[in-house]
């Protein structure tokens, strides 16, 4: 029962906090409105009342309803999870500062170690023409302007 | 003939040489592997589309689609894993037809199927897109505002978590548009001093981590065991389809193509719905109907039609009125903007050559698909086995630069990296992720009408009904969504047939492989 009331409820705060915290943190209302139009505060408000009162016929549905689904995102392993989150943030956070070709090397040679059965040579190779790949390919041909820390270190 | 020969200025290009097959033929391939997604692949590779010509990006995405749309046969028939829940229904049909030795046969119907219907959907759509953006001329604020509305409760309404949760998700949607500068009084909304989002969250790095993140990022979490999809079987792929079958499953490919036409230009159908309801007219009229569920031809040329069908038709409303109808358009519609082109009535006006331009580009791509279709199965194949273990890293670095590539910032990636969290709890929550995007498109268009309505009203709220097209639209809305609550009424009270049953375990274990993988 708690189960698939459960998206209702997550949806119900969410919409609480819409109304109540981020519409009066987030907007300042300007000292002047036009008679018969929107302030800037008027559709966020709207459509945060929607959700509160959508999400208020989910929890109704769920109560009286048969075959309302839960939360279901299937069997998980949230260690792995967690380490995949953190390899992930790793590549954002360490992209300006080691540059695109090594972060990518280090991502990909990590994740491929990590879950798939190439085992650590072929593992290596592949990052190593991979990271090279998107070096050449984005940097010195697309001319994006990625963090490239190539030229400091040689 | 002036604008003519502008078309043809912008068509010989060599970048449209390049980009047309190749988009069909990624297309193709990332339609084919069960892992990844179309929305998946536009999504990634719409940021670098933008140094490219407008044409030539915007047909390499095309070509993406329409590439996908067949691609999800080749999995379904060969491996009897649907690449897509569209292919559900030619898996159902397809793959006993290769375990008795014809994959070749369900192969050539798949292709011949997705090649007349997506040609079918390219002729309506320059038949009809040209007449509905004339009529869209007439449209005013009033009328503009109905028409949002319209969509935005179609789509909710016809979405498959649900109306409550397509509603929620198209309200978020609304909501997180309106984040940045206020359009008539420039207050700052939501971006709490943040000068990256004056001009509010950016479309492409939302629709990377939307889209492509969660997918990638369900694959982690799952145990070892669970993440790879079991291909079950390698049956061998021979023999061509005959004339006399050809002639056979040519009317049922006639009639998926309209079901695929017309459900594909009706806003938030799109193409698995259009392939369910092909696939039941064609169980009950098809030469073959005996054979269904044991491997019948006119069941892949039903499903296959009716889900290329829906390829050009979905961007009727979309040029015509500058109206999303699907996830896929909404995010063609970010690449129109992108590269400073406005889809609705006045591209008819102002650009009318490139309009033509990419109306002969489509009907190339058809032909694109035939080539593909007939060389590249058993290489497409090959890379469909690639585990996915070995292509989401590369496709993770790939969905960064992308981000990063919009304004060299690295603020749109961590944009992208939260927004796959988002999607993540909108995947766990059931919302639906499709209303989302298109609310988020959509936003400033329903906020400038309302302001403009309101301000024309002068508080006579009747100014909202003052229209015969706002009253149509309106009424159009209230029927579907009577229409919609009456459908899930009896669907509650109602027991599965057999048959359905089958189709739907079909059906939900095609989006569970796409969940697994992709959705």
């Amino acid at each position: 029962m708690l189960s698939r009331l459960f998206p209702g409820l997550v949806l119900l705060c969410l919409g609480l906090f819409l109304v109540f915290v981020l519409i009066p943190m987030g907007i300042r209302a300007p000292g002047y409105v036009q008679p018969n139009s929107l302030s800037p505060q008027d559709l966020p408000r709207l459509l945060a009342w929607v959700v509160v009162a959508v999400s208020l016929c989910i929890i109704f549905a769920g109560i009286f309803v048969g075959g309302q689904e839960g939360l279901s995102l299937g069997a998980m392993s949230p260690l792995r999870g967690i380490v995949f989150i953190a390899a992930f943030a790793g590549l954002l956070l360490l992209l300006p500062v080691l540059g695109t070709a090594l972060t990518v090397f280090l991502f990909v040679f990590g994740l491929l170690l990590f879950k798939s059965r190439l085992g650590p040579l072929r593992s290596l190779v592949l990052s190593i023409l991979f990271s090279s790949t998107v070096h050449v390919l984005f940097i010195e041909i697309a001319r994006i302007p990625l963090p490239n820390r190539l030229p400091d270190l040689f | 003939m002036e604008n003519l020969g502008a078309s043809l200025d912008l068509l010989l290009n060599w970048q449209i040489f390049v980009y047309l097959p190749l988009g069909v033929i990624l297309g193709a391939i990332i339609g084919a592997i069960p892992g990844l997604t179309i929305t998946m692949a536009i999504g990634i590779l719409l940021p670098f589309t933008l140094f490219f010509d407008p044409l030539a990006g915007i047909v390499l995405l095309l070509g993406i689609t329409k590439g996908g749309l067949f691609g999800g046969s080749i999995s379904a028939i060969l491996l009897n894993v649907p690449g897509s829940p569209a292919a559900a229904c030619t898996m159902l049909e397809g793959y006993p037809l290769a375990r008795k030795g014809r994959a070749g046969e369900a192969l050539d119907t798949a292709l011949w199927a997705s090649f007349i219907g997506d040609l079918i959907s390219v002729l309506a759509l320059i038949l009809l897109a040209g007449m509905l953006a004339r009529f869209g001329l007439r449209f005013g604020p009033v009328e503009l505002l109905a028409l949002v509305i319209f969509s935005l409760t179609i789509i909710a309404a016809v979405s498959n978590a649900g109306l409550l949760k397509g509603v929620i998700g198209g309200a978020l949607g609304l909501f997180a548009g309106t984040v940045g500068l206020d359009l008539i009084y420039g207050t700052e909304r939501f971006t709490f001093g943040q000068p990256n989002l004056y001009d509010g969250i950016a479309f492409l790095p939302l629709l990377v981590g939307l889209f492509a993140l969660p997918d990638i990022l369900l694959y982690y979490f799952r145990p070892a065991k669970e993440a790879e999809i079991e291909i079950s079987g390698k049956p061998e792929q021979r023999g061509r389809l005959s004339r006399a079958n050809f002639r056979m499953v040519l009317p049922t490919i006639l009639r998926g193509s309209a079901v695929g036409i017309v459900l594909g230009a009706i806003p938030g159908v799109g193409a698995t719905p259009s392939t369910f309801a092909s696939y039941a007219i064609a169980r009950k009229t098809a030469p073959d109907r005996k054979e269904f569920g044991q491997g019948a031809l006119s069941g892949v040329a039903a499903a296959e039609s009716a889900n290329s069908g829906t390829g050009a038709s979905t961007l009727i409303p979309l040029l015509a009125l500058g109206i999303p109808g699907d996830v896929i358009t909404a995010m063609l519609m970010g690449a129109f903007f992108f590269h400073g082109l406005a889809p609705g009535p006045n591209l008819f006006q102002d650009n009318i050559s490139f309009v033509y331009a990419l109306y002969v580009a489509l009907l190339v791509s058809s032909g694109v698909i035939l080539v593909v279709g007939r060389f590249g199965v058993p290489l497409i194949r090959r890379i469909v086995e690639v585990p996915r273990a070995i292509l989401f890293p590369m496709v993770i670095v790939l969905t960064v630069v992308g981000s990063y590539a919009i304004s060299n910032s690295m603020f749109d990636v961590w944009v992208m990296f939260f927004a796959g969290f988002v999607g993540l709890a909108f995947r766990a929550l059931r919302v639906s992720e499709a209303a989302f995007l298109i609310g988020f498109v959509l936003s400033p268009l329903l906020e400038d009408n309302l302001q403009r309505v309101l301000i024309i009203s002068r508080g006579d709220l009747t100014v909202f009904f003052s229209s015969g097209i706002a009253i149509f639209f309106y009424g159009v809305t209230t029927l579907v969504v009577l229409f919609q609550l009456a459908l899930s009424l009896s669907q509650i009270f109602r027991p599965a047939g057999r048959h359905d049953s089958a189709i739907s375990e079909s059906a939900s274990r095609a989006e569970t492989d796409g969940r697994r993988s992709t959705s």
